[in-house]
């Protein structure tokens, strides 16, 4: 019974340790920099050829910046992978966006993953530079150490109860 | 007739007694706490990275994984190196310095037990409860900052950064808790090898730090160990760590803890006076 209750402590403590960092790092953004490389860079003859950015984001809230080279049509598409990251066609459509002067687009919060930011353009020297800024609570990590939370008090408690059980045997 | 107990019992039943002692409640769910928060506080920024076409996407994604999970592994425990050096401190303080300050060492060497185990038990306990504690917190840091990362990168390069982690942490404890514990046997004043242990374990890690050339002092060889290690990265194991180049800037470190335990137990087993 020893056992349990230390465990369900260890538990505890972990969970706290996620509560601390995560009120902390609540007031701290993270910011994502990327630029495409030049469209024309890879396959001059054509053109519309798509270039990537690959990003790994949490679930906090998340505000997407792009600004472009040249004024010039452009298209952004939002993918995310699921489970399986090798697989291309568990990919799911997030956003898709035109434009021409660049874009400022509040997307609300994401799920933790991988996000591919592909660009299109017809413009064969354009050159879009990404920026994606997240702020606030990750939900994802706050449910989980609750979670740890209820176990480890669970685990104490049942601890608890054994012994008052057995003591009175 | 009652069967006398075997040494290795003693020595166990010492151990025991000291870890037990070391982890009561509160305080090993509070090393816990200060070692967890510290490292999941330090978040590296996340990269970008490009690519131009289509076909070379998997590539991109799989090695875009491992970086991920490469960087969340960097600088972790050489991070908590002064947080180690406190804790290891003070818990070699309330093994030996503590225990004599009472009168309790003096009765511990008065009973049937080999001098030699006494300080083994003593070591033991300082060693495992900071690894265990170590290794744990890291592990949790990891699989919470990357959850989504683990699922994605293969088990051979997740067991490569475990490996990592392992190697650093019985590294940093076996030099500092070896060193600890020397001081807390050498000096027999109450409080001031706690002190002192702080302070020649603080002032290492500036030197470390403001010798750019040499690699081998810790902390700073443990930057050069990942260095060499995360060069095995794409398509390495576990096996293809273990060998001199990449081990090489942890050597010396693990060398003087090995002196440091010969010494510490040919003192404790032969010069020892406990008064």
């Amino acid at each position: 019974m020893n056992v349990v209750r230390k465990l369900g402590f260890i538990l505890i403590s972990f969970s706290l340790a996620t509560l601390l960092s995560l009120a902390f790092l609540d007031s701290k953004s993270n910011y994502y920099y990327g630029r495409t490389l030049q469209f024309d860079q890879q396959l001059s003859n054509l053109t519309n050829v798509p270039t990537s950015l690959i990003v790994y984001l949490h679930n906090r809230e998340t505000e997407v910046l792009v600004d472009l080279k040249e004024s010039s049509w452009t298209c952004l598409t939002i993918t995310k992978w699921k489970q399986n990251y090798n697989a291309l066609s568990n990919a799911s459509h997030f956003g898709y966006f035109n434009f021409t002067n660049g874009l400022d687009k509040k997307l609300g919060r994401l799920d933790q993953g991988l996000y591919l930011f592909t660009f299109y353009s017809n413009d064969k020297n354009q050159v879009a530079s990404l920026q994606v800024v997240q702020s606030g609570l990750e939900h994802d990590v706050l449910l989980f150490s609750l979670v740890l939370m209820l176990s480890g008090a669970f685990l104490v408690l049942f601890s608890f109860f054994m012994n008052v059980i057995s003591n009175s045997k | 007739m009652s069967k006398r107990p075997s040494e290795l019992k003693k020595l166990t039943a010492l151990l025991v007694r000291d870890m037990k002692n070391l982890m009561r409640f509160p305080y090993f769910e509070l090393i816990l706490l200060l070692l967890t928060f510290q490292l999941l506080v330090q978040r590296s920024e996340s990269q970008v990275i490009s690519y131009g076409k289509t076909s070379d996407i998997k590539f991109a994604v799989s090695n875009y994984m491992n970086l991920l999970y490469f960087s969340s592994i960097k600088n972790q425990v050489e991070s908590l190196y002064l947080i180690i050096v406190f804790l290891s401190s003070v818990m070699s303080y309330l093994v030996v310095s503590y225990f004599r300050d009472i009168g309790f060492l003096k009765i511990e060497f008065s009973l049937p037990i080999k001098r030699g185990f006494i300080y083994l038990s003593k070591f033991l306990a300082t060693f495992l409860v900071l690894i265990a504690s170590l290794v744990s917190s890291t592990c949790f840091s990891i699989f919470v900052k990357n959850f989504g990362v683990l699922q994605a990168i293969s088990i051979d390069q997740l067991l490569l950064g475990l490996a990592i982690v392992l190697i650093e942490s019985l590294t940093v404890v076996a030099f500092v808790s070896s060193i600890t514990t020397l001081i807390a046997f050498l000096i027999k004043w109450p409080i001031v090898p706690l002190i002192i242990s702080i302070a020649s374990l603080y002032s290492l890690n500036i030197v470390s730090y403001n010798l750019q050339e040499v690699t081998f002092f810790l902390p700073r060889s443990l930057e050069e160990f990942e260095k060499r290690a995360i060069s095995y990265m794409p398509g390495g194991s576990v096996r293809s760590l273990l060998n001199f180049y990449s081990l090489e800037p942890l050597l010396v470190s693990l060398f003087i803890s090995l002196l440091i335990f010969v010494l510490n137990y040919y003192y404790v087993s032969r010069r020892l006076e406990v008064s």
